[in-house]
C-alpha cells in the first residue's frame, strides 16, 4: 500500500493503531480523575501492548500479558478500590504540585530519553531491521525457563510464596482478641 | 553446571526450607490455639533455632572457602552457579560468602529484637518470622547475584519482603503508613531501576550477565549518553536500597514507623545486601578505568560527601531515638561508600568480572577488606544500638531520647552497653567502629596519595562528619548519665531485659569491644576474603 | 535460513519510542496522582515500559535473545505480587481509618 509516497504495510497500521489506544489509555490512567475508571483504561493500555508483543512475534509474551498482567493484576486493582473506596483520600506530599510543571518534566525526560537512547547509534547499530523470525516462540521459551533460567524460575516461586502470604496477612480482618 | 555447587547456596537453600517450616507451624497453630506442635515449639523459638544453625553454615561456608583460598585449593576465587554461556548467573566469592553471612547474623540477632518486642501473644507471628527468614535468603542471594535477572529478583523479593515487614503492626497507624510510603516509592524506584537494565540490555546486545555486559559495555558505548542514562536508572534503584541522599526520602518515617526490630533489620541486613549489589555493579560494569566512567566516579564522590553531611546535619534535631539512628543511618552508608569509590577508583584497567577486578587490584590495599570489617562493624554496633531501644522502648513505652535521663541510675547495663555501641557509631576508640572506619578512611587516603587525591579530601569529609556526629552520639550518653538538661528524674521503677535479650547485648558489647583486640586476624580475614588465591 | 523477517518493516525504534513515552507517562502520574492505588497505576505503566523495551530489544538484536522474554516474565511475575502488597497495605490502611475521626485523616502527613 502507497499513501503519500510512503509504502505502508499492514502490520505498520496495526501497530500505529495500537500504540495510539496503549499510549491514549495510558494518559488517561493518569489524569482521570477516578481512580476506577483509570484502573480500567490500565487494563485496555496493558491489552494493547500485548497487541505489541504479537507485532514483535512474541506470542508467548502476548498471551502472559493478557492473561496476568489485564487478567490478573487489574482485576485485583479494580478489586481493591471496591474494597476500600475511601482510601482516595489519603493524600501525599507531592514533589511536584503543578501539573503543568510535572507535564514540562516528563516532557523533557522523554525527550532526552529520545535522543539519547531510542535513537541513538548505539541502539541502531545493535538492531536488525526486523524482528527475530526463529527462537522466540514458545517452546524457545520452555525451554530456557527450564534449563539456563532455572534458577530464577525456581526463586520466583520462593517469592510467590513469601509475599503472597504476606499479603494476605496484612489484608485479612484479624476478629479483635484473638491472638 | 554440577549439582554438588550448590554447597555454595546452602544456606539460603536450608533457609527457604526452615522459613516454609515455620510457615506451617503458624498453620498448626491456627487450628488448634493451645495444644500440638505449636505449643512445644512454638515460631518464635523454632525461628532463631533454625537461622543459628543457617548462620552456622554460611559461617563456615565462609571460613571454609577462606581457609580454601589460603591453601590454593582453589584455582579460581569465585564459583560460579548457574552458568549460561559461560556467564554465571550467581558468583559465590568469598566477598559474597562473607556478607551473606552477616546477612544471616543480621537476621538471628533481629529475631532476638522480634521476641522482646512482639512478645509471646504476637499475631501471625509464624508468618513474621518466616518473611523474616524469606528476607535473609533474598539478602544472602543478593550478596552473590552478577546477573541482572537475580539482581532484580533478589532486590525485588528484599524489597517486597520488606514492605510487609514494614506494615506488620497492623493496627498502628504509623506502622501501616510507613509500609505504604516505602513501598510506593521503593516501587516506583525499582521500576526505573528495570527500565534502565533495560537499556543496558539492549545496548550491550541482549546480556543479562554483568560480566558478559562488562565486556560489552567499554569504549565508545561506555562514553555514550545512552550508556550514562542506563547506569544512572539503574543507580537510583540501587541508591534507594542503601538510602543514598536525593533516594532517602523515604527512610527516616519509615524507621520511625516500622516496628523497632523491622527498623533495624532494614537499617542492617538490607543495606549489606544493597551494598553487595553496588560493589559488584560498580566494580564490573562503571568502572572508572574505562575513561567516560569517571562521570559516574565524580557524581557518586559528590553525593557521597552529600549523604553524610546531611544524614549528620539532621540527625542533630532529632528528638527521637529511632529517628537519630536512622538518620545517622544515612550518614554511615556515606562512609561505606567511600570504601566503595576506593575500590572502583583502584581499577586501571577496565575488567569483565569482580574477581579479575580484585585481581588488578592492589594487593593488600584496604578498601574492599575495609567495607567488610565496616560492615560487620556497623552490624554489631547498630543492631545493639537497637536493641537498648527496644528493650527499653517496651518498658517505658517512649522513644524519646528525654526519656533516656537517668537511665545510667536504674538500668546500668542496659545504660553503658548502649554508651559503647553510640561511642562505636561515632568512631571513637577502642571500638569495633574505628576499626572500620580507619580502614575505610586510611584505605581512601593510601589509594589518594597514590593517584586519586579527591578520594583524601573525602576521607577528610568523613573524618570531619564523624567529629559532628559524635556530637549527638554523646548526647544521648550525656543524657542517660547526667539526666536532660537538669532535670533528670529516673523512671519510676527499673528497668530490666529479659535474660535473653541481655546475653544478646552482651555477646555484641563483647564483640564490640573485642573486635580492636582481634584487629590482626579480622584483617587478615578480610583480606584473603578479597585478595588472596589471586592468579 | 534469515533469522529475520524484514518484510514486517517496523523499526525497533517505534516499539522503543511508544516505551520511552509510556515511561515518561509514568513518571507523570507519578509526581500529579496524590493517591495510593492512583501512585500504584503509574508504577504498572512503568514497569509495562521496561517490558516493551526488554522484549523489543530480545527480538530485534542482531543476534536475537530469548532473554528479554525470560527477563519481562520475571518481572510480570513480580508485578503480580508487588500489586497484591501495595493493595494488602492500602486495604489495611482503609480498615485502620474506618475507626479514626476524619479530622484527623486530614493531619495525615503521608
Amino acid at each position: 500500500m502507497q499513501i503519500l509516497g510512503f509504502y505502508i504495510t499492514g502490520y505498520q497500521v496495526a501497530f500505529v493503531i495500537l500504540a495510539g489506544i496503549t499510549l491514549a489509555s495510558a494518559a488517561m490512567v493518569v489524569l482521570l480523575p477516578n481512580i476506577l475508571r483509570a484502573a480500567m483504561f490500565l487494563g485496555l493500555s496493558l491489552f494493547c501492548t500485548a497487541g505489541l508483543y504479537a507485532l514483535m512475534n512474541a506470542p508467548f509474551m502476548a498471551a502472559v500479558q493478557v492473561m496476568i498482567y489485564v487478567g490478573a493484576i487489574t482485576t485485583m486493582i479494580i478489586l481493591a478500590i471496591f474494597l476500600s473506596n475511601r482510601v482516595m483520600r489519603i493524600g501525599f506530599a507531592q514533589a511536584i504540585y503543578n501539573p503543568l510543571l510535572a507535564a514540562g518534566a516528563a516532557g523533557l525526560m522523554f525527550l532526552f530519553l529520545f535522543l539519547t537512547v531510542v535513537n541513538s547509534v548505539w541502539v541502531k547499530s545493535a538492531v536488525a531491521a526486523g524482528p527475530a523470525r526463529v527462537g522466540q516462540d514458545v517452546p524457545a521459551v520452555a525451554q530456557a525457563l527450564l534449563q539456563p533460567y532455572v534458577f530464577p524460575f525456581e526463586l520466583a516461586s520462593v517469592i510467590l510464596l513469601a509475599v503472597l502470604v504476606g499479603a494476605v496477612v496484612i489484608a485479612k480482618e484479624d476478629v479483635d482478641g484473638d491472638s | 553446571m554440577q549439582i554438588g555447587n550448590l554447597i555454595f547456596i546452602l544456606p539460603a537453600l536450608c533457609m527457604s526450607v526452615a522459613a516454609i517450616i515455620v510457615l506451617l507451624l503458624g498453620v498448626v497453630a491456627s487450628k488448634r490455639p493451645h495444644k500440638g506442635l505449636d505449643y512445644f515449639f512454638p515460631a518464635q523459638y523454632a525461628a532463631p533455632v533454625f537461622t543459628a544453625i543457617v548462620t552456622g553454615i554460611a559461617g563456615w561456608l565462609a571460613w571454609t572457602e577462606l581457609a580454601a583460598i589460603k591453601a590454593g585449593a582453589f584455582t579460581e576465587q569465585a564459583v560460579g552457579l548457574f552458568v549460561v554461556n559461560g556467564h554465571a548467573q550467581l558468583t559465590v566469592d568469598p566477598f559474597a560468602a562473607i556478607l551473606s553471612f552477616i546477612a544471616f547474623a543480621g537476621t538471628l540477632v533481629v529475631m532476638f529484637l522480634s521476641q522482646d518486642h512482639f512478645g509471646e501473644d504476637m499475631l501471625h507471628k509464624a508468618e513474621y518470622y518466616s518473611l523474616l527468614m524469606f528476607a535473609s535468603v533474598a539478602a544472602s542471594l543478593a550478596a552473590a547475584a552478577s546477573d541482572l535477572i537475580a539482581i532484580y529478583l533478589c532486590i525485588e523479593f528484599l524489597s517486597l519482603t520488606s514492605y510487609i515487614l514494614a506494615a506488620f503492626s497492623k493496627t498502628d497507624r504509623r506502622s501501616a503508613e510507613a509500609g505504604l510510603k516505602y513501598f510506593l516509592y521503593g516501587a516506583a524506584c525499582s521500576a526505573v531501576m528495570l527500565y534502565g537494565m533495560s537499556i543496558l540490555f539492549g545496548i550491550t546486545g541482549g546480556n543479562t550477565a554483568l560480566s558478559a555486559i562488562a565486556i560489552g559495555f567499554k569504549g565508545e558505548l561506555a562514553n555514550s549518553a545512552a550508556g550514562w542514562v542506563a547506569i544512572m536508572f539503574v543507580l537510583v534503584g540501587l541508591g534507594f536500597k542503601l538510602a543514598l541522599v536525593p533516594f532517602h526520602f523515604w527512610a527516616p518515617d519509615t524507621y520511625e514507623g516500622a516496628p523497632t526490630p523491622v527498623t533495624a533489620f532494614l537499617s542492617v541486613v538490607s543495606k549489606a545486601a544493597g551494598l553487595a549489589v553496588i560493589v559488584r555493579f560498580l566494580t564490573v560494569v562503571a568502572n572508572p578505568a574505562s575513561p567516560a566512567s569517571s562521570m559516574w566516579y565524580w557524581m557518586l564522590i559528590v553525593l557521597t560527601a552529600v549523604t553524610m553531611f546531611y544524614g549528620n546535619m539532621v540527625a542533630i534535631w532529632q528528638t527521637n531515638i529511632k529517628r537519630m539512628l536512622a538518620y545517622s543511618s544515612i550518614a554511615q552508608v556515606g562512609y561505606l561508600m567511600i570504601g566503595v569509590l576506593t575500590a572502583m577508583s583502584s581499577q586501571v584497567v577496565p575488567v569483565d568480572s569482580f574477581s579479575a577486578a580484585l585481581r588488578n587490584n592492589n594487593k593488600g590495599a584496604w578498601d574492599l577488606p575495609g567495607v567488610l570489617i565496616y560492615m560487620f562493624a556497623y552490624l554489631l554496633m547498630n543492631l545493639g544500638a537497637f536493641a537498648v531501644v527496644v528493650v527499653v522502648g517496651k518498658r517505658l513505652k517512649s522513644e524519646a531520647i528525654d526519656s533516656y535521663s537517668g537511665l545510667m541510675k536504674c538500668a546500668p547495663f542496659l545504660a553503658s552497653a548502649l554508651a559503647v555501641f553510640l561511642i562505636s557509631l561515632a568512631g571513637i576508640p577502642p571500638t569495633a567502629g574505628f576499626l572500620g572506619k580507619l580502614f575505610i578512611f586510611g584505605g581512601a587516603i593510601m589509594t589518594g596519595m597514590d593517584r586519586h587525591p579527591e578520594l583524601i579530601v573525602l576521607a577528610a569529609l568523613g573524618i570531619i562528619n564523624s567529629v559532628i556526629s559524635a556530637y549527638y552520639y554523646l548526647n544521648v550518653v550525656r543524657v542517660m548519665y547526667f539526666g536532660f538538661s537538669g532535670e533528670g528524674e529516673a523512671p519510676a521503677e527499673p528497668v530490666r531485659g529479659t535474660f535473653a535479650m541481655n546475653t544478646v547485648i552482651a555477646v555484641m558489647l563483647f564483640l564490640t569491644l573485642a573486635m580492636i583486640i582481634f584487629a590482626r586476624p579480622v584483617s587478615d580475614m578480610a583480606s584473603s576474603a578479597v585478595y588472596s588465591g589471586l592468579k | 535460513m534469515a533469522i529475520h523477517s524484514v518484510g514486517y518493516a517496523i523499526p525497533v525504534t517505534w516499539f522503543l519510542t511508544v516505551g520511552a513515552m509510556l515511561f515518561c507517562i509514568g513518571l507523570f502520574g507519578m509526581m500529579v496522582r496524590r493517591s495510593a492505588i492512583g501512585m500504584l497505576l503509574s508504577i504498572e505503566l512503568l514497569l509495562n515500559a521496561a517490558n516493551i523495551n526488554l522484549v523489543a530489544f530480545g527480538s530485534y538484536l542482531k543476534i536475537p535473545v530469548i532473554a528479554g522474554q525470560i527477563f519481562t516474565v520475571f518481572v510480570i511475575t513480580l508485578a503480580a505480587a508487588e500489586a497484591a502488597v501495595g493493595l494488602a497495605i492500602v486495604i489495611n490502611i482503609y480498615r485502620n481509618e474506618q475507626h479514626i475521626d476524619a479530622d484527623k485523616i486530614s493531619a495525615m502527613k503521608l
